[in-house]
């Protein structure tokens, strides 16, 4: 049971991350490879605010995810001219320099030693430590992320931000300024990514630079790619499968040294096949 | 002045090594339009077929070294034939050529490490390598090597792409492919060759990285940095400005670290690089 | 939609529902920790093992899995545990903090093992540790170095000493017996090369030696020249360069090529005998501190038997002992991990081939850990 728990609960931040990063992605149809980075902003703000100052959880939460609104606002202003593979490729570049701020700055973040002693949150007296209660607040907050991304989508800010994606110019001649609603849905965004890295850093207990590299970027690229574009429903669909896969392939009983690079060749070919034959995700409803 | 003389050094081996790297990586781009995330990882194939062919079946270096580029060219055209060609068939957006490549990539990289172990090889048995002292600065055989096939590679391509057919053909795709298309060139077919004569230099500079420092599966990602920066900082498609570039970072990667930490140098590497993407996004030598 | 891609989707989907369904219906047997056997019975004892099997450190986490099966195979040939079996689940950790904390939260969980041997870099077992300790199950890892691991719970032990102790060694060393005054560190970014960096340089520096150079390089670097020509332009007198195998075979070649004409000075991420057959004359007269862990000739012949390489890589030996340490344990007090816990802190091992005492404090640590300095010649490791 615990084992299904802890699944769950691995399920729930990276449904967070596809859905938030699905807002982005789906939203302004340019790819973002830096979505791991925001999430390590997340975890290493709650992780600094709860071992270092003792802070509560869901304010050490509500901090990081205010830090990483804003830095996904600054990031989306100054990438804002970039569009297409440079957009990419500056995202790339972003996610390298955060990761080489977490290794680097040791004094703040304790570099490659990581952070550990985490605690598991609480409330008014209720304690989250049991995985099961901590997976219900993992639901819960899951729960929060999707309602309001699926109102985000369908309210008339929603609605500028697919016309955006679809003709740029279009809608800049009607008299909307573009700019600020990508600054926003990149703010939000961000802020729902670092929620994830609070949850990540909280039920894991130690946080490491390691866990936010390039990789990780391009496996939750992964899940928005695999449920389709701008379906919120569908990134919950990428994210069981890209979270079972692993252990799918560990029970499928690959020898133990190279079931590791078995799941990176499945994951591989799954991107290229979707690509190849089904660009618009499982359930998504805009070809990329 | 000796280590002056030794940064220098430093600089211009590396800016050979990324001369060759950028060199097959902006041809590819200038025929295909988007950034094939898979082109580091094909250049790892050939250090490996390199390290295949000489230590298992026991091949001399020469044979080997035109062998392994062969190979990363036949590995380049199979990603292109099995994944790109049929993508533009389809006419769908760049990005869906970025994420296909991004699975050929991370599968490709796992298939590496299936057949050759995830483990870091040196190419060259130590002692055999001979040191230069050229005015206090120590340059070692293997480095001559990459500066004279570095500037040998730029020379033959240029006299290619500048005074045969196929080389007006080309420059012709890199200008519009319309234009090519109406011009009753065979695109597909050219594109193709492209992909085989790109991968091939791609491999020669994945060999003599291996020869510089040695090879490991996940070395792709590292070339493909090292390709695409000097790409785009020299404006990407434009192959003088790529050398320059390739000299350009090669200096400011060597000379940063003088002045700043050393831990940084990846930091360094991708801040240029940013900076370029948003103030002179058209490269150093780009058309606006 | 094409119909082969609709099929490979279909049986994703299918297989991703089996394995829920699967562990599903190992869990319920799960809800409590493991249960003391009954007298008699015979069915094996399973403990979990976590390395590096793939990526960084595989060679290490490789040969510990040697080392683990000869001494595995060694206790059930002797009558196994109280006449029970003992198993061992292996799980790779990749040497990452996510890999390893999904692996043991699956030993923990699935397999209900009470024990687990590992991990084997100090970010994997960091990253379970706070797991084991709310499960209340042992670690033991018989290679973690990192001093944070020190205070990482009750539960949690290591028979391999902290780098606090290495690095102290190192520094005292250098400066007395090497009489070196000026030292420059090369280190790698990782919480190895930072925690021996950073207690080198305070050790070296009270001695009244001088730090001249301090340049850390990230660990999937492999172009080490500029750190290098710093740390030459720097005139030391020695270079105490800390890195895995990758890195340091790449770096002592490129100190060779750059003439740097000092000598070399490593820690135990040295130990790796393919480093000295890469790197070949670049590496004549480095010399490292390593644990000295009296292998015996029965073991090194053993382990000959099953790697074909005369060498035993750094955790093997603490691994093999660990194994030799628990099977001890569990034979006295069952199963249980709490009564396991409690068994280790009064244990006391001899004749190992790790350490000639095994013994923990009460941190988890060992008791005592005694280092030799080991110099490289005729590209083989010599104990100088």
């Amino acid at each position: 049971m615990n084992y299904i728990l802890h699944l769950g609960t691995f399920f729930g931040i990276y449904a967070i991350l596809g859905i938030s990063l699905n807002l982005l992605v789906g939203g302004t149809g340019l790819i973002w490879i830096a979505h791991a980075a925001i999430f390590g902003l997340g975890a290493y703000v709650l992780a600094l605010l709860m071992t270092k100052v003792a802070l509560n959880f869901f304010l050490a939460a509500f901090l990081g995810m205010c830090i990483a609104g804003i830095v996904g606002c600054i990031a989306a202003w100054v990438f804002a001219r970039l569009s297409g593979d440079y957009y990419m490729l500056a995202s790339v570049a972003f996610n390298y320099i955060i990761v080489s701020v977490f290794i680097n700055w040791e004094s703040l973040t304790n570099g490659p030693l990581g952070i550990s002693g985490i605690s598991r949150p609480s409330l008014f007296g209720i304690s989250f430590a049991g995985n099961e209660s901590f997976f219900a607040l993992t639901f819960l907050f899951l729960g929060l992320v999707y309602v309001s991304a699926r109102l985000i989508m369908h309210s008339s800010f929603g609605r500028v931000i697919k016309a955006i994606r679809e003709d740029e110019e279009a809608i800049r001649v009607f008299g909307y300024h573009t700019l600020l609603y990508k600054i926003m849905i990149s703010g939000i965004a961000a802020a729902m990514a670092a929620l994830a890295g609070a949850l990540f850093a909280s039920y894991i207990a130690f946080i490491d630079p390691s866990n936010f590299h390039v990789m990780e970027s391009i496996f939750i690229l992964g899940i928005v790619v695999v449920g389709g574009f701008a379906s919120i429903r569908g990134s919950l669909l990428g994210a069981l499968i890209l979270v079972l896969l692993p252990e799918v392939l560990r029970f499928a009983g690959f020898p133990q040294d190279i079931s590791a690079h078995m799941q990176q060749l499945v994951y591989g070919i799954v991107l290229i096949l979707f690509m190849l034959y089904r660009p618009q995700g499982l359930i998504g409803e805009y070809k990329f | 002045m000796e280590i002056f003389a030794q940064l220098v050094a430093n600089s211009v081996i590396a800016g050979a090594t990324y001369t060759i790297l950028t060199l097959g990586f902006n041809l590819i781009y200038g025929a295909t339009r988007f950034t094939n995330m898979a082109y580091g990882v094909v250049a790892a194939t050939g250090g490996y077929a390199f390290f295949f062919l000489t230590r298992t079946v026991g091949l001399p270096m020469i044979p080997s070294i035109i062998a392994g580029a062969l190979f990363s060219g036949v590995v380049g055209v199979l990603t292109d034939r099995l994944i790109f060609s049929p993508l533009r068939k389809k006419n769908v957006r760049p990005s869906v050529h970025v994420i296909a490549s991004l699975g050929a990539f991370v599968a490709i990289q796992a298939l590496l490490s299936i057949f050759f172990g995830a483990e870091f090889w040196t190419l060259l048995p130590s002692g055999t390598v001979r040191v230069f002292d050229v005015a206090g600065a120590s340059v070692t055989e293997v480095q001559w090597w990459i500066m004279g096939i570095a500037a040998a590679v730029s020379g033959l391509l240029f006299v290619v792409l500048r005074f045969t057919l196929f080389g007006k053909v080309v420059r012709a795709l890199s200008d519009d492919e319309e234009v090519g298309k109406m011009l009753g060139i065979n695109t597909d077919r050219t594109i193709g060759i492209v992909f085989f004569i790109g991968s091939m230099i791609a491999g020669l500079g994945g060999i003599l990285v291996g020869f510089d420092t040695g090879i490991q599966p996940t070395m792709g990602l590292f070339i493909l940095i090292e390709a695409a920066v000097p790409s785009i900082i020299g404006g990407i498609g434009n192959l003088a400005g790529g050398v320059i570039a390739a000299f350009l970072f090669g200096f400011v990667e060597n000379f940063g670290i003088w002045f700043i930490a050393s831990q940084w140098k990846a930091a360094i590497a991708f801040g240029l690089l940013t900076l370029f993407l948003i103030f002179k996004p058209e490269g150093i030598m780009g058309k606006k | 939609m094409n119909s082969s891609a609709r099929i490979v989707l279909g049986l994703v989907i299918i297989v991703a529902v089996v394995a829920g369904v699967f562990a599903f219906l190992q869990a319920p047997q799960t809800a409590h920790g493991p249960t003391e056997s009954p007298a008699g019975n015979v069915s094996p004892i399973t403990i979990g093992f976590i390395a590096p099997l793939t990526g960084d450190g595989a060679a290490l986490g490789q040969n510990e899995k040697v080392a683990v099966e000869l001494a595995v195979s060694e206790v059930n040939m002797a009558g196994g545990i109280g006449g029970r079996p003992l198993n061992v689940i292996y799980e790779d950790g990749q040497c990452t903090g996510k890999v390893a904390s999904n692996a043991a939260n699956k030993l923990i969980n699935v397999d209900n093992v009470p024990v687990i041997l590992g991990g084997l870099c100090s970010g994997e077992t960091m990253s379970f540790a706070a797991a084991a300790e709310q499960a209340k199950r042992v670690v033991l890892s018989p290679c973690s170095s990192a001093p944070a691991i020190t205070d990482a719970g009750d539960y949690i032990f290591r028979d391999y000493p902290s780098d606090l102790f290495q690095g102290a060694f190192g520094a005292k060393y250098v400066y007395e017996q090497l009489g070196k005054r000026k030292a420059a560190i090369v280190y790698v970014k990782s919480d190895y090369g930072v925690g021996l960096d950073k207690v080198f340089r305070e050790e070296f520096t009270n001695l009244g030696g001088t730090i001249v150079a301090d340049e850390g390089y990230d660990q999937a670097a492999r172009d080490l020249r500029t750190q290098l020509t710093k740390v030459k332009a720097s005139n030391p007198d020695i270079v105490y360069f800390v890195g895995y195998t990758e890195g340091s075979t790449v770096g002592l070649k490129q100190a060779a090529d750059l003439n740097l004409g000092v000598s070399m000075f490593g820690a135990d991420g040295w130990g790796d005998p393919k480093l000295w057959t890469d790197v070949g004359v670049a590496g004549e007269g480095a010399m490292y501190t390593t644990v000295s862990a009296p292998l015996s000739d029965d073991f090194k012949a053993k382990m000959k038997e099953k790697t074909g390489s005369e060498e035993v890589l750094t955790c093997s030996p603490g691994a093999y002992d660990g194994i030799k340490i628990l099977a001890q344990v569990m034979s006295k007090v069952g199963t249980d991990p709490t009564a396991i816990k409690d068994e280790l802190y009064k244990v006391e091992y001899i004749g190992g081939v790790s350490a000639a005492r095994v013994a923990f404090d009460e941190n988890g640590d060992p008791a005592e850990a005694s280092f030799a300095v080991k110099v490289v010649k005729d590209g083989k490791a010599v104990i100088r």
